[in-house]
């Protein structure tokens, strides 16, 4: 027996936003499609009411998936940590 | 090949000093002499070293006697003993009398034990008695399953006090032995004891002591060490500037860029600065007019900013607007300034810088500090930044301190990104801040710390070594980094926009023209220390070099360009290396090199000379 979450690669955060005012729909298009990854969450939901983003959890190899579906009208980008220096 | 520190800004120096009353430490131990009402401080350990005839053809061997008597008549040797070889190879044969040379062993310190090295005539042998060691300590300690086993630990019993003896609690203690080193924090008593493993007492290298506050952090290098208690004495702030915190220090920062030549009306009222970082200590006296913030990590509490457990955000703060209220302490730049602390620290990431950015833009600040980066990039934070320009808002960025290239989001066009400079003689010698020096980045009194990021993107460069600053819980500590640098550079710019008075009319609309307006002031008043771009930029804006802002300052350079000609870094020959710089409170203890001196000689005279043996 494999875990799914192991072939996929250890869970990750991500950000999704919109490229434009116009690809609105596709968030939430992305937003539906997270239902049938295993694993996927979202984490949060922020931005201005205008240019809103969500935060989720996903395997590299998911987001590398859901990428190639979305990536011309989304940024997918992982929600990386930043440092005090 | 000017000390362009003392020559282009003689009068800052003067007046600053004069606003300061410093105490060289070392002068002042001496001074205080008295009574001692602390057992000495754990001193470095010695070295042993053998010093035997070597037998050249034709040369008569020096007699032990006389080395004997040479290692007598130095400072500070002890002779050990006398080992009499049985018979060494190549030396069995030319002793004199045909017996075999007799071996002196002798204590002494490193410097000591080096400079006698370096000095040693072609008939004398010195090298370091150097501990045994098992051979798999070395070579097999992966391979040979025994040495895998844990080793049994050595306690090392540590007690750290101020000058007066007074134990110093929650000061961190790292101890560097032959493995990883060991860490502990001190008790009410200012005691902790610190397992290492893999080694003997003989081995620890170094303990590294950062106090929790208003004390200097202390480099004990090759320490030599008992196993009972041993006491580690702190220096104090007070004990450098005279009556610190109730008495006023302006930072050597804030000298530099001259914040005490400026109209004292000029205090930063209007201006909006966000800081995003760790929150900020508003109960801290100097920051209690700092009343404005949201917590990211915590739901956007509207109360838990001013809770700071890492400190970051509460330094950066005091440097920016740290204010004379109940004790006069540090002089920030814009002490009236409306202040949001807006806290993404600890565990920020990108979509939380993206929501305090977007928090800047609603409530219309005018100027952001982020002493912060990432290893990677982020699209997203990019165009927040860009859109935050476009609003008006002037994002100060540290370039970052992992010693490469200017980190995310230093590298991003749309902000002005902020390298680190240190000055010599700001910071004791043994004290971690004299290890940002390198010997190759230093130009006059002035030096590249070892850390900054560089790069074509570095705007100006800021004070980022030995800050005083606020931290959480009323005290001050001196910190290293960019992150330091940046907030110099944001107060000064809170202080332009405020009061520059081409930002009164036109350039006051909010949008990307004033922030390229405020970029290029900023520039333009760029004192370069250093002659290279890629780690100061322009150089260290300088408030007397701003048009227009002062009586005075007209003279400043119209143009974006190099406000001075800097001195090329790592010009060994024609620069002062010093750790103790004219007027510092850490003078004499440096050296002149004017004249052209062979590397390697320079170095032997530098061991001679530590040694006390010139």
């Amino acid at each position: 027996m494999t875990n799914g979450s192991a072939e996929r690669g250890n869970l990750d955060q991500f950000i999704v936003a919109a490229r434009s005012a116009a690809a609105g729909e596709d968030l939430a298009a992305f937003e539906d499609a997270l239902k049938s990854v295993p694993n996927a969450a979202i984490v949060s939901r922020g931005g201005r009411p205008d240019q809103p983003h969500l935060v989720v959890t996903l395997s590299s190899q998911d987001a590398q998936q859901l990428k190639s579906r979305f990536g011309p009208s989304l940024i997918i980008e992982r929600n990386a940590p930043l440092n005090p220096l | 090949m000017a000390d362009n520190n003392s020559s282009d800004n003689p009068s800052g120096q003067g007046q600053g000093r004069a606003a300061n009353s410093r105490t060289n430490a070392s002068q002042k131990s001496a001074a205080d002499a008295g009574p001692p009402t602390v057992e000495p401080t754990v001193k470095a350990r010695r070295d042993r070293y053998l010093v035997a005839a070597r037998p050249l053809p034709g040369i008569q061997p020096m007699a032990v006697d006389v080395i004997a008597n040479t290692l007598t008549n130095m400072p500070d040797v002890t002779i050990v003993k006398h080992v009499r070889a049985s018979g060494f190879g190549a030396l069995s044969t030319g002793g004199a009398g045909g017996g075999m040379p007799e071996i002196v062993v002798a204590e002494m310190d490193q410097a000591q034990g080096a400079a006698l090295r370096a000095s040693a005539p072609p008939h004398v042998i010195v090298e370091r008695d150097a501990l045994l060691r098992h051979a798999d300590d070395m070579t097999m300690a992966f391979n040979n399953a025994m040495t895998m086993l844990p080793g049994v630990g050595i306690d090392i019993k540590l007690r750290v006090v101020g000058t007066g003896g007074q134990p110093l609690p929650k000061a961190s203690v790292y101890v560097y032995g032959l493995g990883f080193p060991g860490q502990g924090n001190t008790d009410d008593r200012g005691e902790v004891t610190v397992t290492v493993f893999g080694g003997t007492i003989e081995t620890i290298q170094a303990i590294y002591v950062k106090p929790a506050s208003d004390y200097w952090d202390r480099m004990f290098e090759r320490p030599a060490l008992s196993d009972g208690v041993n006491t580690l004495q702190l220096q104090s702030f007070a004990a450098t500037f005279d009556g610190f915190p109730q008495a006023a220090y302006l930072g050597w920062g804030q000298q530099l860029m001259k914040l005490d030549q400026i109209d004292a009306a000029f205090t930063g009222q209007g201006a909006k600065v966000a800081i995003i970082d760790s929150g900020c200590d508003s109960s801290h006296p100097q920051l209690t007019h700092v009343t404005r913030g949201m917590d990211f990590t915590n739901n956007r509490d509207a109360a838990s900013w001013a809770r700071d457990t890492m400190s970051h955000g509460t330094h950066c703060a005091g440097i920016i607007t740290g204010a004379s209220n109940q004790v006069k302490g540090i002089r920030g730049f814009a002490p009236m300034a409306e202040v949001h602390a807006l806290k993404v620290f600890p565990g920020g990431r990108f979509s939380d810088l993206i929501d305090a950015l977007d928090q800047c833009i609603t409530r219309q600040v005018d100027i952001v500090n982020l002493s912060l980066g990432s290893s990677e990039v982020s699209e997203l934070v990019a165009h927040k930044l860009v859109e935050a320009r476009q609003n008006g808002i002037a994002c100060i960025v540290a370039a970052g301190n992992a010693s490469g290239p200017v980190q995310f989001p230093g590298t991003e066009p749309s902000v002005l990104t902020v390298a680190a400079i240190g000055k010599l003689g700001e910071f004791p010698t043994d004290s971690y801040h004299a290890r940002t020096v390198t010997p190759g980045l230093v130009a006059g009194a002035m030096f590249s710390p070892k850390f900054t990021c560089f790069g074509p993107q570095i705007a100006v460069a800021g004070p980022g070594v030995a800050i005083v600053s606020t931290v959480p819980g009323g005290g001050y500590a001196s910190w290293d980094g960019t992150s330091m640098a940046t907030p110099h550079v944001t107060g000064m710019g809170a202080l332009l926009l405020a009061h520059h008075p081409v930002f009164r009319d036109t350039a006051r609309a909010r949008n990307e023209q004033r922030v390229a307006q405020l970029f290029a002031l900023l520039a333009n008043a760029g004192v370069r220390y250093l002659g290279d771009p890629t780690r100061e930029g322009t150089g260290v804006p300088d408030l007397q070099r701003v048009a227009g802002l002062a009586a005075g300052a007209g003279t400043a350079s119209a143009s974006l360009g190099v406000a001075s000609a800097g001195a090329p870094l790592g010009d060994a020959f024609g620069n002062r290396i010093t750790f103790g710089a004219p007027q510092s409170p850490f003078t004499g203890l440096g050296i002149n090199t004017h004249l052209a001196v062979n590397p390697a000689i320079l170095q032997g005279l530098l061991q001679l000379r530590s040694a006390g043996l010139i």
